[in-house]
């Protein structure tokens, strides 16, 4: 399934501006294009939040 | 994801009973043209098809449900809307009962659910079948006209709609939900509480080591000191024995001290061992446990590991009680071995009878005793033998005040300062019980000595900021893919209206070639370059070209259904619409009337070859000389209307000539 190239467009810019991986862009669009085939319950919704949340970089956490 | 409109049956309501099916060898056509002439009911047809998509009709007040009755005919109306989606069935049916006001839903979807008694649509369609993004497919002049309009916002939530914007708002707002749902059970959910937490902890760990130097410093004085107590009894006692008399009265004293010390030790492990039964503590505590026993059920066996013992016995050949094993006897002992017999529970019950049995007969022995009497007898001992090692005490001490009275200033100068340093290693060994104390589970850790306590509550502590760091860290992180997605929908959002503004106007120079008309940007609505408002043909080109222009590069596919798609237009603009929209949407449904026909229809149909061209009207006394004129075997007749399915009859249809020759 895909997604308007705008939303991956602007998914991707937003977060290499905001100096997060590059991993973090490509989970929140695996998410999205999940989502955008409605297919998805609460548990597979918290299940692809938590695997970008493994991802993210917060201010504080360590570079490796 | 590919929705299309399959068809819809009417009856019983305002608009004529129909059955329209629009598949042409079970394809849905690209267009599908529904002439009705003014009057058959096209916007209530328009209207329900919106309120069974959308289950709307649930919330209508009963004079709304009532005003799509047929004058006084009927009791029920029913409209059903069927629909492929993704090529399976889904229908939806809407009863509106006009006596109770009420509406209700029945709805079909073979592969998921079957037959339910209410509106239920695949949670895959929930977002799509909401009377906001209903409108957008089921498209009307009025919603054209509200796309230019500053107050409306419909630009937006077009955008938003199909081009997928609010995948990104939904995804942002289950981000922001799981951190609430996560962190509900806990009150403490900011840096500041966790600071707060944080503080009082290390508070505690300062009180902790501070208390750890109390316990070292305490010991260490009571080791010294046992030192100094040890060097002053030894000087006490050598002054003491250097007297004769007095050393054997020491000698005695001392070794009569020794021996009760002893007693007293050994009395004091037997006690604690007998008050470790507790049917020892107290007489009653004995006689209950003997009734409880008594009160049990007889004594039975368990019968998974006992019948076997039954089985094996009768082939014995003499029996438990000595008598021989004849036949009756084999008889008697496997009817009666089932009244022994009980479930495997019994075996718990008999335990704790023998148990209760063995603990609290009398001994057999006059001269042992055993339970309370043996508890009493051995608190009498030890209270004995502490009686004699305080005596003992004493003497000695006398002994040492007649030396301090006979003149000793020496002794008594050693005995002052023994006095002041067992009062200080006392007060020291006070301390150190008190900081090793096993601690009461309701002391304040702030103000407690004991460190077990102040332990206790630093490991709560760490357990509570680990669980709120979780947290807030979850907050943390939950809250920046929400902003990272609200911010990506923002700049998602900016691109595609950019993008749309090209092709919108690329396409409006297009259709509008005649009549130059440009959008200088699109907002929260559509504004125009260098004017304010625009004309009904206008706004309804423009209504077209958006609409076209975002459901051309959305991923759904919908079914654009449009009520009398050219009609406001001029010949020109419809031909170049009618060109335009089969390229635009996988499905095009226009409710049209026999005026709209010239120029869009011809222009349609040099764009797409299949085409269902339906004609609907209603039975009248002045359509009633239309029959003679039906295409054969290509015509339905209702109760209250006629449905022709058919190209020629469509382009002929003419009902006001009719109608005047009727007259």
């Amino acid at each position: 399934m895909t997604i308007d190239k705008a939303l991956e467009d602007a998914l991707e810019d937003t977060i290499r501006n905001s100096g997060q991986p590059e991993t973090v862009a490509r989970r929140i669009i695996a998410w999205v294009r999940q989502m955008s085939q409605g297919s998805l319950v609460k548990e597979d919704d918290a299940r692809f939040l938590k695997a970008i949340c493994d991802e993210l970089r917060l201010e504080g956490d360590s570079e490796d | 994801m590919r929705i299309e409109l399959a068809g819809w049956e009417s009856e019983g309501l305002r608009c004529p009973d129909m059955s329209v099916d629009l598949r042409r060898n079970g394809r849905v056509p690209s267009v599908s043209l529904i002439q009705m002439p003014n009057g058959t009911g096209k916007t209530t047809t328009l209207e329900l098809l919106n309120a069974t998509l959308s289950g709307s009709a649930q919330e209508w007040k009963p004079d709304l449900i009532r005003s799509y009755r047929r004058g006084r005919e009927g009791s029920v109306g029913r409209f059903k809307t069927n629909l492929l989606v993704d090529d399976r069935h889904l229908s939806i049916e809407l009863f509106l009962d006009y006596s109770t006001g009420r509406a209700r839903y029945r709805s079909t979807n073979p592969g998921s659910g079957g037959v339910v008694q209410k509106h239920r649509v695949p949670p895959a369609l929930d977002r799509f079948f909401r009377p906001e993004f209903l409108r957008l497919f089921i498209f009307d002049g009025e919603f054209a006209g509200r796309l230019l309009d500053d107050g409306q916002a419909e630009a937006d939530g077009v955008v938003d709609a199909l081009c997928q914007i609010y995948l990104l708002r939904e995804a942002s707002s289950f981000a922001r939900g799981y951190w609430e749902k996560e962190s509900r059970l806990d009150t403490t959910r900011t840096e500041a509480g966790l600071s707060r937490i944080r503080e009082r902890r290390n508070a505690l760990v300062a009180r902790e080591r501070q208390v750890e130097l109390e316990l070292e410093k305490a010991k260490s004085e009571i080791r010294v000191l046992n030192t100094q107590l040890l060097e002053l009894g030894e000087k006490i006692t050598q002054r003491i024995d250097s007297v004769a008399e007095t050393r054997k009265l020491r000698d005695e004293a001392e070794s009569e001290r020794s021996s009760a010390r002893r007693d007293v030790a050994e009395g004091r492990t037997n006690l604690m061992s007998a008050l470790r039964l507790p049917h020892a503590l107290h007489p009653d505590l004995s006689d209950r446990l003997k009734a409880l026993r008594d009160n049990l059920d007889r004594v039975r066996l368990p019968e998974n590991t006992s019948v076997q013992f039954f089985e094996e016995l009768i082939d014995e050949e003499v029996c438990i009680c000595g008598r021989p094993m004849d036949d009756v006897a084999r008889e008697e002992i496997r009817v009666r071995s089932e009244q022994y017999l009980d479930a495997d529970d019994s075996g718990v019950i008999n335990a704790v009878k023998h148990d209760i049995t063995r603990y609290t007969e009398e001994p057999e022995d006059d001269e042992q005793d055993a339970g309370y009497s043996r508890v009493v007898r051995l608190k009498n001992e030890l209270d004995e033998a502490v009686r004699r090692e305080r005596l003992a005490d004493q003497r000695v001490r006398v002994l040492l005040d007649r030396l301090i009275k006979n003149g000793d200033e020496e002794l008594e100068t050693w005995q002052a300062e023994v006095d002041e340093k067992e009062g200080r290693r006392k007060k020291s060994q006070i301390l150190v019980d008190e900081i090793e104390h096993s601690g009461a589970s309701d002391s304040n850790a702030e103000t407690s000595k004991c460190l077990r306590v102040i332990r206790r509550e630093i490991e709560d502590l760490n357990e509570r900021i680990a669980q709120i760091d979780g947290t807030v860290r979850l907050r943390n992180q939950t809250e920046l893919i929400a902003s990272l997605l609200d911010d990506a929908g923002e700049r998602a959002r900016e691109t595609i209206k950019s993008e749309l503004l090209d092709e919108c106007n690329r396409r409006l120079s297009m259709i509008l070639e005649n009549d130059p008309l440009v959008i200088d940007r699109i907002g929260d609505s559509i504004h125009l370059r260098g004017q304010q408002g625009a004309s009904a043909g206008q706004t309804l080109a423009i209504g077209y070209t958006f609409l076209m222009s975002v459901l051309n590069r959305g991923q759904n596919d919908f079914p654009l259904i449009v009520d009398s798609p050219a009609g406001p237009i001029d010949k020109g603009v419809r031909r170049r619409v009618g060109r335009l929209l089969p390229s635009l949407c996988s499905q095009f449904v226009g409710f049209t009337i026999n005026t709209e026909r010239d120029g869009f229809v011809d222009a349609l149909e040099s764009m797409v070859d299949d085409i269902a061209y339906i004609t609907i009207f209603r039975q009248t006394p002045g359509t009633r000389r239309m029959k003679d004129t039906l295409p054969q075997d290509r015509y339905v007749e209702t109760r209250n209307a006629i449905l022709v399915d058919d190209r020629d009859y469509f382009f002929r249809f003419d009902i006001e000539e009719e109608e005047e020759n009727a007259v």
